[in-house]
């Protein structure tokens, strides 16, 4: 009887996904005629706010924005504060488990086994190493902060793991409000020199150098190292508590 | 059949299965399970928009003339959904939390098994 009720209400919910895909209004719908300007353009062709050059080639420099991938150049750059938001629920949701996994009786780690603990260490080397590169270059090729930080959380987990001292999520809370506090710090410098919260105050470069689009670098190193953060103490409260459920 | 229909039925799909799992579903886990593949629907059929045939990802790696632009993927579509997947792994995290006390509370994470044995306090 569940059952079929679900499946009603699945075939309602089927109808109304397909007719707003279908939905012929302009503006509307998942296949619109062929629009002369979408947003996407002036994000590629770089110019949001001012005049678009005429041709962009690598090495360019006085773009509006240097960063040679784009989805990075709009995740940090053109809606960074956007991406603050995000990082906020990040701190919520760390905070949150936080708060309901705490005050546990710590348990007794089993030991690790003789593969763990050989091959851990070179892993976790390689693990932090592409981590690293991920982040740092966001601007360049697919990837940035986020990915980046998961994986150095796997490594962090991986450590964690093989060495078998119970975490503790204090280290990675402060280490990740200090990267939340220096994101909004630089939000507030770009404020103060150039009139807009998180405005790209350190120019652009040469586009498709390591060292361009200095402000998605930066701004890319700091979320790889909340993210990383964050994840870590999310495992380590769940860590914490895998014997106190019974007690 | 055309690749961006059958990206667009994949996504629809997903979305309908998961919420299909969401309202049926007894075990508190497999409840979680089924957000995530609805979750899976939802950023598929977002990243579809930004879906064109033969186009190339939005990277400059050559010289191009600002007023014909070559076939690149929409960048938009592409960074929302990885805000969208950030906020999915803190459903995810956050109710697995819950999930833990909810067992704590009632020693299991079966909804209906605490509906037969629950006791009015008070």
């Amino acid at each position: 009887m569940n059952k079929v009720a679900a499946l009603g209400v699945i075939v309602i919910l089927g109808i109304f996904i397909q007719m707003a895909l279908h939905d012929s209004n302009p503006g509307k719908g998942a296949f619109p005629e062929k629009s002369s300007s979408l947003v996407a353009d002036s994000y590629l062709t770089k110019s949001v706010s001012q005049k678009a050059p005429a041709e962009i080639s690598p090495g360019d420099t006085k773009l509006e924005n240097g960063a040679a991938n784009v989805v990075t150049s709009v995740v940090v750059d053109y809606r960074g504060f956007d991406t603050l938001g995000e990082v906020t629920i990040l701190f919520a949701v760390a905070a949150g488990i936080g708060l309901f996994l705490k005050k546990r009786p710590h348990f007794k780690p089993r030991q690790p086994g003789t593969i763990l603990k050989t091959l851990v260490p070179l892993a976790v080397f390689f693990i932090f190493i592409t981590g690293s590169y991920v982040f740092l270059h966001g601007h360049l090729t697919p990837g940035g902060g986020f990915p980046g930080g998961a994986m150095m959380a796997a490594g962090v987990v991986l450590l964690a793991l093989s060495i078998r001292k119970s975490m503790r999520s204090v280290f990675f809370k402060i280490l990740e409000s200090l990267a939340g506090i220096s994101f909004v710090a630089i939000g507030l410098i770009g404020l103060y020199t150039k009139g807009s919260f998180l405005q790209n105050f350190l120019g652009a470069g040469a586009l498709g150098n390591l060292y361009s689009a200095w402000l998605v670098m930066i701004l890319y190193f700091i979320i790889g190292i909340k993210v990383a953060a964050e994840l870590s103490s999310v495992i380590a409260d769940f860590d914490q508590m895998e014997e106190g459920g019974k007690q | 059949m055309n690749l961006t229909v059958l990206l667009y039925f994949g996504g629809f799909s997903l979305i309908l299965t998961g919420f299909y799992g969401v309202l049926t579903g007894k075990n508190l886990i497999r409840v979680i399970l089924a957000l995530g593949i609805m979750e899976a629907g939802v950023n598929l059929l977002l990243v579809t928009t930004g879906f064109k045939p033969k186009a190339i990802p939005p990277i400059i790696v050559k010289s191009f003339k600002t007023l014909s632009l070559p076939n690149f993927a929409d960048p938009l579509p592409q960074a929302l959904v990885l805000t969208s997947i950030v906020i999915g792994f803190g459903i995810t995290a956050l109710s697995l939390a819950l999930i833990v006390k909810y067992n704590e509370e009632n020693g299991t994470i079966k909804m209906d098994e605490v509906e037969n044995s629950e006791e009015v306090v008070e």
